[in-house]
């Protein structure tokens, strides 16, 4: 097959303001091809632009010399183009095997009237989950119980079954762990043959290793693009450098107070030997849990369920203390959506908008705005819907809810996985406040720059049995990572 | 007015006059005098203060200064967010560092915010740190004399490099006049430049604390672009702009929220 090439001419994109400025661009078959930069420069955009999901404001992308005109994601499809999103597009309630050949019939078949049977449907999904580890998947299970991995590789799968000219892969690893990510480039080495994989990224330790070619992003524009080998150059060295220097954490070291949670030699039927403690004024970072490890770590802390060996106990109060949790579920499915922002926010408590035997409109309404105003929410009032919040506003109001608890302990899971660095900022600053006042907070989290960043402790579970109990103060992300390994 | 905020209220009158008739409360806060009496018995039972026959004096633990010889309440207004500032800021101060207080408002409210603290070391040219700080014992303060500038209760020592010989510092605290994104850091009073940027050069860390009212001010001098310090200090209500600049420029912000629980 002879090589061709993707390229844009003066690709711009103006939404409320302007996205992307006259992108020229260029990616070759046979190829994987990064592009990279900060949260927020643009790459996403860029990335559905030449997928159709959004459509351009001016400019044109060719493909192998021929202009392409899409206004929707199927017909880029139809040319070749095909993504790999970000965020989840899946059926929730259907099971995997429909998930993975929903649409895509007439990839597996051609030229039948029938669809395709059970079976043959069965041995195309195992052949693609084969090369992600994921052969042994129930693929009747419905896919809302899977991990966030192998809803990404459902999805991969989807696409791969179309065989796609033109790959791109949004963000891929920010869902997965330093393994999959191996396991994902082991497979793309064989795969790039004949075709173009564009992969979006702001994690430049993947690209030495895997990728032919890299873009610099910044501001809406792509700034220089180097081969591999041109990387290691001088010249190229300032934009690794600007990307190497991440986001800078509001660090804040209290000195604890008296110990509020003890956990010793925990364990459950996911868990063993977990044993640590957190103290007033605390944060705690986990790290290494999977989902299920997760959920039977918060119901031995909540409800004391689950725990075949060792205790949790908490010497600071004689019943359980209140305990507030947000779980890693996205905020839109946290949030009562009918419902206005102040009920959100006292949800939480609802005694204390208590007037006489019913709740005060009048007190929540006071509740709301109190909120609203100490957390500064500034892009919308407390009247807007909470369906038309922001992404980061919406966890601002749900966080909010949080702290009308007022609770002794909060545990976070993955609470800056959608934010923006500012809205990150804005979090850790909080969570450094909530400590301020005499809270206790386990975050659990898999971002390690976050978790030393913010926390004084880290501790590092490895296949459910706990593997360390660091000190951040002498920690780098690169250890942490290594150790998980 | 809600219990909270009246009794924050009361705090804050009490602190500025030190001792107030019931009377006079209850006219300010536009409440009955029977509530302000109920209101004196609860901080009593904090320990705030001490009630007399018709009024209250605030206990001698939370008073500034020795009552009489205080200039901290004519030249400060209370503010509240220059004292959650300061709050903010003392916590970046760690035990057995050498720290720089600068001239202004809101070093003397990290200084306020240091004084329970232990083993911390002080050096400064604030009258008002020095007020609020000399009797802590768990704090070593050095002050610097020289010529006094009067607006600001400063002093500017005469020669500057030879003070500042062979003295190295952890963490320098300054607040400033203006934040512009074009003119960048900008000050009004002038010899205080020269002394920001010598002690920029011989501390480890330089820390900018300003609130929100000095974004897109401009003042006489300036003292650097926006980059000039690595850490930040400020109110939570970052316009955007600056805020992507910072954010860009690695500058590590911390903003103060007031997460202190309210009931209404």
């Amino acid at each position: 097959m002879k090589s061709f090439c993707i390229q844009t001419r003066s690709l711009s994109k103006i939404a409320d303001r302007t996205l992307l400025t006259d992108i020229d661009f260029t990616a070759y078959s046979g190829e994987v091809h990064a592009i990279i930069g900060n949260n927020g420069e643009g790459k996403t955009v860029f990335a559905k632009l030449l997928s159709g999901v959004r459509s351009k404001t001016n400019g044109s992308i060719f493909l192998d010399g021929t202009e392409l005109h899409f206004s929707d994601p199927y017909s880029a499809q139809k040319e070749g183009i095909y993504i790999l999103q970000q965020e989840p597009v899946l059926f929730p309630d259907l099971s995997v095997r429909d998930n993975i050949t929903m649409g895509v019939e007439k990839h597996i078949q051609k030229r039948c009237f029938w669809a395709p049977s059970v079976r043959k449907l069965d041995s195309v999904c195992r052949s693609y989950l084969k090369n992600f580890g994921l052969e042994s998947l129930n693929l009747n299970a419905p896919v809302s119980a899977l991990t966030a991995m192998e809803k990404l590789m459902i999805q991969f799968c989807r696409i791969l079954i179309c065989n796609p000219k033109v790959l791109i892969l949004d963000e891929p690893s920010a869902m997965l762990t330093n393994t999959e990510i191996e396991m994902l480039f082991h497979f793309l080495e064989e795969y790039k043959k004949d075709r173009i994989i564009l992969l979006i990224t702001h994690n430049y330790s993947v690209l030495l290793n895997h990728c032919d070619r890299v873009s610099f992003m910044s501001d809406g524009q792509i700034e220089a693009t180097f081969t591999v080998d041109e990387l290691a150059a001088p010249s190229s060295q300032a934009y690794l450098e600007r990307l190497k220097m991440s986001f800078s954490y509001p660090t804040m070291h209290l000195s604890p107070e008296e110990e509020v949670i003890n956990i010793s030699s925990l364990s459950t039927d996911f868990l063993s030997g977990i044993d640590f403690s957190i103290h007033r004024k605390e944060i705690v970072s986990i790290a290494g849990l999977k989902k299920e490890q997760k959920e039977s770590l918060i119901s031995a802390l909540l409800h004391k369920k689950g725990i075949t060996g060792g205790s949790v106990t908490f010497p600071e109060s004689k019943q359980q203390p209140l305990i507030s949790l947000i779980s890693d579920s996205p905020a839109y499915e946290m949030l009562f959506a009918t419902q206005s922002i102040p009920f959100n926010i006292t949800a939480s408590d609802f005694r204390r908008t208590r007037e006489h035997l019913f709740t005060s409109a009048k007190k929540m309404r006071s509740y709301g705005v109190h909120y609203f105003q100490k957390l500064h929410i500034k892009d919308a009032d407390i009247h807007t819907p909470p369906m038309y919040l922001s992404t980061g506003t919406k966890q601002k109001v749900i966080l909010a809810r949080s702290l009308f608890k007022r609770a002794n302990i909060y545990i976070y899971d993955e609470p800056t996985k959608n934010l923006d660095s500012t809205g990150k900022l804005d979090f850790y600053n909080i969570l450094n406040a909530l400590a301020l006042e005499g809270a206790s907070i386990l975050l659990i989290s898999s971002d390690y720059s976050e978790m030393i960043g913010m926390s004084s402790r880290v501790i590092l579970v490895k296949n459910g049995c706990q593997a360390g109990n660091y000190s951040t103060n002498y920690l780098s992300a690169e250890t942490l990572s290594k150790e998980l390994e | 007015m809600f219990k909270v905020e009246r009794h924050r209220r009361i705090k804050e009158i009490l602190k500025d006059c030190r001792q107030i008739e019931v009377s006079s409360l209850s006219n300010l806060l536009e409440v009955t005098d029977a509530t302000i009496r109920k209101d004196l018995e609860e901080l009593e039972r904090e320990g705030f203060l001490t009630r007399f026959h018709g009024g209250a004096t605030l206990n001698s633990k939370e008073t500034d200064t020795p009552v009489g010889t205080s200039f901290v309440n004519q030249i400060t207004e209370y503010d509240k967010n220059k004292e959650d500032i300061g709050r903010t800021a003392a916590q970046l101060i760690n035990e057995r560092e050498w720290i720089f207080l600068g001239p202004g408002t809101t070093s003397y409210y990290i200084a306020c915010a240091l004084r329970d603290r232990i083993n911390i070391n002080v050096l400064t040219n604030n009258f008002l740190v020095a007020q609020a700080l000399y009797n802590s014992p768990g704090i070593r303060v050095i002050f610097w004399g020289g010529q006094v500038e009067y607006p600001g209760f400063y002093t500017i020592p005469d020669n500057l490099e030879k003070e500042f010989e062979n003295m190295y510092l952890d963490k320098a605290f300054f607040s400033i006049d203006g934040v512009d994104m074009n003119a960048g850091y900008t000050l009004s009073d002038r010899p205080v430049y020269d002394l920001i940027s010598m002690i920029k050069t011989r501390s480890r860390e330089t820390i900018m604390v300003f609130d929100y009212t000095k974004y897109n001010q401009r003042a006489f001098m300036k003292i650097g672009s926006l980059d000039f310090a690595a850490t930040i200090v400020t109110t939570p209500a970052i316009p955007d702009d600056y805020k992507q600049y910072f954010l860009k420029h690695k500058i590590q912000i911390y903003t103060t929220y007031d997460l202190k629980p309210i009931n209404f």
